[in-house]
């Protein structure tokens, strides 16, 4: 399975890390963290996940290459990448 | 001034010169040797920095490499891109911090340069099976057209990361932290065992 580095080209799955969901926002920081919504949104935002079957936004790194993270829109049933862009970019194409 | 201690290569304890592996018609078709004595120096920053984009190439008296992948050379010295930001500077030894002291010279607070020199063990393999002995190691399009002359990759060979480069026809250098230097040596000279190789002595 290769996978298309934004600035190194297409590369083997084997350089890479899945890093985790890139939907997932963080949660403002109040100044004082006692103020912060402890249970409910930092608890959400750090534990829980949903488990798409269809098209979903990861976040990637070229780990054994240019050590850039990136984000990728993959497919979680047939694995096809529809796009990769840099963190800084929006992706494009799958049915979203 | 400071007393120097003399650079051990990684390999010193194993290194042998001679001809080994299977012994085939027309005699070995991979040679290896170490590159040292070398300066090599690590360098960050941003390319649209113009003070640091031309101090690097003032340092080095080449332009900064922008395209992925790719080498710009100057005499025997070459400047290789990494990664967006990221680049290293390879030439025969300057002497000690040399090149690093060269190079922030001229980039000022613009980038980070770090001297690397001592931390990176080099083999060069050259003949007419280097290609195929690169192409057993890392997961990449190793094929005549497509990693040429002046390309540069960073990848995977046997689990250690490693940058690979294309410095001339049918020649590859390989790149790895020095404590993966004598895992490294071992693993391509087992893998040009079927090709039969020649060791030559060190050289930058």
């Amino acid at each position: 399975m290769l996978i298309k580095c934004p600035w190194c080209g297409d590369r083997a799955l084997q350089e890479f890390s899945y890093q985790g969901d890139a939907t997932v926002a963080r949660p403002p920081e109040p100044a004082d963290p006692a103020d912060a919504n402890w249970d409910d949104e930092w608890y959400q935002f750090v534990y829980l996940r949903d488990d798409p079957k269809g098209w979903h936004d990861e976040v990637w790194h070229h780990i054994q290459g240019c050590r850039k993270h990136f984000k990728a829109r993959r497919h979680t049933v047939t694995h096809v990448i529809a796009d990769t862009a840099p963190m800084s970019e929006e992706l494009k194409g799958g049915d979203k | 001034m400071v007393e120097m201690t003399e650079r051990v290569s990684a390999l010193a304890a194993i290194y042998e010169t001679g001809t080994f592996g299977n012994d085939v018609d027309g005699g070995p078709s991979v040679t290896l040797h170490e590159r040292r004595p070398l300066s090599i120096v690590h360098i960050a920053g941003n390319s649209d920095d113009q003070a640091f984009a031309g101090g690097v190439g003032k340092a080095c008296g080449c332009a900064l490499p922008i395209e992925p992948g790719t080498i710009a050379t100057a005499g025997e010295l070459s400047l290789i891109w990494l990664a967006p930001t990221r680049w290293l500077a390879v030439s025969p030894d300057q002497g000690p911090g040399i090149l690093e002291a060269a190079l922030r010279d001229a980039c000022g607070e613009s980038g980070a340069i770090i001297d690397v020199s001592h931390g990176r063990t080099v083999i060069r393999l050259s003949g007419a099976h280097a290609r195929m002995v690169m192409m057993k190691g890392a997961p990449l399009d190793f094929h005549k057209s497509s990693f040429t002359p002046g390309r540069a990759a960073q990848s995977a060979i046997s689990q250690c990361g490693t940058l690979i480069t294309c410095p001339a026809e049918d020649t590859f250098d390989v790149y790895v932290f020095r404590g993966f230097g004598q895992h490294m040596w071992e693993w391509l000279t087992d893998a040009a065992g079927e090709f039969g190789y020649k060791v030559e002595n060190p050289v930058s």
